[in-house]
């Protein structure tokens, strides 16, 4: 509970800092002319990170993941506009580094360029169809690490309003991430507290998709169930095969999350407002019987805050 | 499980969608019917109501296909709006015939579903291009039996009016001038209507100058309604209805409900709909208007005519669910791209009773 209210905490610094207004299943709205300033921070922590003993020196670290968003209208369809990305981590253990606390950091991420479309088409049965597409520029140290030249994501919103009380979403998103290179160095401290060096793959591709049905509490104020399913593909590298002759590649399975789980919305204003998700994520390659047993070891904790100027 | 497609939840999405989409809403079977002693009256500000056509006497060429609009000529008169707004509006909305249809479509489901899908025995109308339009949005709806289509065009210069569409014979009509002489704006119709048992019902529909236009401008129109009322026969039944555009700021100040109408009428919202929130919500200011309402001869409140105003029936009709956004409000149809939206304000509702029933009912006696 503690982390809870400190997740609240970093977040809430983060979006009273920048004061703005925001939208439900679209963080951004434009306005009719000129250019619209926004703010999304997405903080997350693992809550098993929270359970360990305050005697190993400080508990799970919150990331937080954010982006300042210019935006204007580039035709009459079409908006489009420049997030700047950066990460903020307070300083704790997270399930890297073999719970070994790690500092406070803050780093710049990947540039965004996107385009969007709120009203690409309208299915039968009254489903809207939303469509934003973005180009990652490799600024961050992560995408530079990894030899990434650029990476495009397109992603769909498919939405209805059920009834007065109930909306459904299906959001899709596929990413392909371009890369120089199919394999890096990547470094980090493995069970014995020693430095471990391996070449691990290059992501390829990423597939999400997640359904969410929401309850209206009333306009601001909602609860909701989500589910979805994301699937990571990583490119094979010959150059760092384990034999000799280079024959077998070295290659790392796809991985498939799912996650579940319930979440609320709220809002502090017409400028600010959040979402709070509680997720169970499972690997359905190697625990897919755990799906909503919320073990806290599969447990994600984040808060989404949306701001507007 | 050894694998799981990625694209799992797409066609389970999809089925979960169709068997919601297959719900449908009861409609009556016969055409429907006037009651003898009871009659539903609707006002509507119906959000820009234009066919996909262009009238050469109207500045309509926003409402237009963008193909049609990508000529030389189209292109002059848009350039020639100084409003960026208005001028990329004109240049670049694209309002083809099937959006035109869907706005109708819509319209028609929210009126078929008032008075238990009974839809409204008159209903007055705001921002409407045509009496075609408005042929086509009663065509639409065949069952409801709407027989009288009224629409006089007027000097406003977006070309939009006023119009009525009723079950009840009409024995005439005609527009009033607002009264503004600074800017062309809609007229007051006037519609004689014949009520069930013969007597007849005089329907003055409204659509007083927006928010843009100053206090004093919706002062005059209030004066020139009351004006119009006094000119109709002494013992006439009659009710104004439709958009009053009083913002409900300037309402707290300036009282124009409260004091310039309440002179001469009985205001809907002020003798019911006790729980109405308003039919009209600005989301930028947060804040709730009444900008639709009846107003009531008094002597249909307090006994005195032969039709009385039943103040409990006075409400906002908001149950249709293309009518609600995500937020509570009305859902404007803007592109018509939306799975929702029809238009940005809600319908308000009543029902006029034949005899004292009403009176009776407010002293708490039995009917």
């Amino acid at each position: 509970m503690k982390k809870f209210f400190q997740l609240l905490a970093v977040s809430g610094f983060m979006t009273l800092s920048v004061p703005a207004l925001a939208q439900f299943s679209v963080q951004e709205s434009f306005n009719a002319s000129g250019y619209t300033y926004s703010f999304f921070s997405l903080a997350s922590t693992e809550t098993d990170q929270t359970e360990f003993e305050q005697d190993k020196n400080g508990t799970g670290r919150i990331a937080t993941y954010n982006y300042l968003t210019v935006g204007t209208h580039v035709n009459y369809d079409l908006k489009g506009g420049l997030r700047l990305p950066f990460s903020y981590n307070t300083a704790g253990r997270d399930r890297f580094n073999n719970g070994e606390v790690q500092n406070q950091e803050i780093f710049l991420q990947d540039l965004i360029l996107f385009l969007r479309n709120d009203s690409l088409a309208l299915l039968p049965w009254d489903v809207s169809v939303y469509w934003e597409g973005s180009l990652y520029l490799p600024t961050g140290k992560f995408s530079r690490q990894q030899g990434t030249i650029g990476a495009y994501k397109n992603h769909f919103i498919f939405s209805k309003i059920l009834s007065r009380s109930f909306d459904w979403e299906y959001d899709q998103t596929v990413k392909y991430t371009d890369q120089s290179r199919t394999a890096y160095k990547n470094t980090f401290i493995g069970d014995q507290g020693d430095e471990i060096t391996v070449a691990s793959l290059t992501k390829s591709w990423e597939l999400k998709h997640r359904m969410n049905i929401w309850y209206k509490m009333d306009s601001e104020t909602g609860v909701g169930l989500q589910a979805g399913l994301e699937d990571t593909y990583y490119n094979s590298s010959k150059e760092n095969s384990k034999s000799l002759d280079r024959s077998v590649p070295l290659t790392k399975p796809t991985e498939h999350l799912v996650k579940l789980g319930p979440a609320a919305r709220f809002a502090l204003s017409n400028k600010i407002n959040f979402i709070l998700n509680f997720t169970d994520v499972v690997n359905a390659r190697q625990n897919m019987k755990e799906l909503g047993q919320f073990r806290s070891k599969n447990t994600e904790v984040a808060l989404l805050s949306f701001v507007r100027f | 499980m050894k694998r799981l497609s990625p694209f799992l939840l797409g066609p389970l999405s999809l089925s979960l969608l169709f068997l919601i989409g297959c719900s449908l809403a009861p409609k009556p079977a016969e055409k429907v019917k006037t009651k003898d002693d009871q009659v539903v009256i609707m006002t509507y500000n119906v959000e820009n109501l234009f066919d996909a056509k262009d009238d050469p006497d109207k500045k309509d060429e926003e409402y237009l296909p963008r193909a049609v609009k990508s000529s030389p000529h189209y292109q002059s008169i848009c350039y020639q709006m100084t409003n960026p707004y208005y001028q990329k509006e004109c240049l670049y909305k694209d309002w083809t015939e099937t959006l035109y249809k869907r706005k109708i479509s819509r319209l028609a489901d929210v009126i078929s579903q008032v008075n238990q899908g009974h839809g409204p025995d008159i209903l007055v109308l705001d921002e409407v291009e045509n009496i075609g339009a408005l042929k086509d949005l009663a065509a639409a709806m065949p069952s409801l039996n709407y027989k009288t289509v009224e629409l006089i065009e007027g000097p406003d210069e977006r070309g939009i009016d006023v119009g009525l569409i009723s079950r009840l014979p009409m024995k005439e009509a005609k527009l009033h001038d607002a009264g503004i002489k600074d800017f062309k704006t809609r007229g007051i119709l006037e519609v004689e209507l014949i009520l069930p048992d013969g007597k007849p019902l005089y329907v003055l529909g409204v659509h007083l100058p927006s928010q843009a236009a100053p206090t004093s401008a919706r002062r005059t129109v209030f004066k020139t309604l009351a004006k119009v009322k006094k000119s109709l026969p002494k013992d006439a039944l009659v009710y104004a209805s439709g958009d009053f555009n009083v913002a409900a700021r300037e309402e707290a100040k300036e009282k124009l409900f409260r004091h310039d109408a309440q002179e001469d009428w009985a205001v809907s919202h002020l003798i019911g709909c006790k729980t109405c929130q308003g039919t009209y919500y600005y989301h930028s200011k947060r804040e709730w208007s009444f900008f639709d309402a009846f107003l009531f001869d008094k002597r249909m409140t307090n006994g005195k005519a032969a039709w009385q105003v039943d103040p409990d029936s006075i409400h906002i009709f908001n149950d249709n669910i293309y009518q609600v956004n995500r937020w509570g409000s009305p859902a404007r149809f803007g592109s018509g791209m939306k799975g929702v939206g029809v238009s940005d304000h809600w319908p308000l509702v009543a029902t006029l009773v034949k005899g004292q029933t009403v009176v009776k009912n407010q002293k708490g006696e039995t009917p």
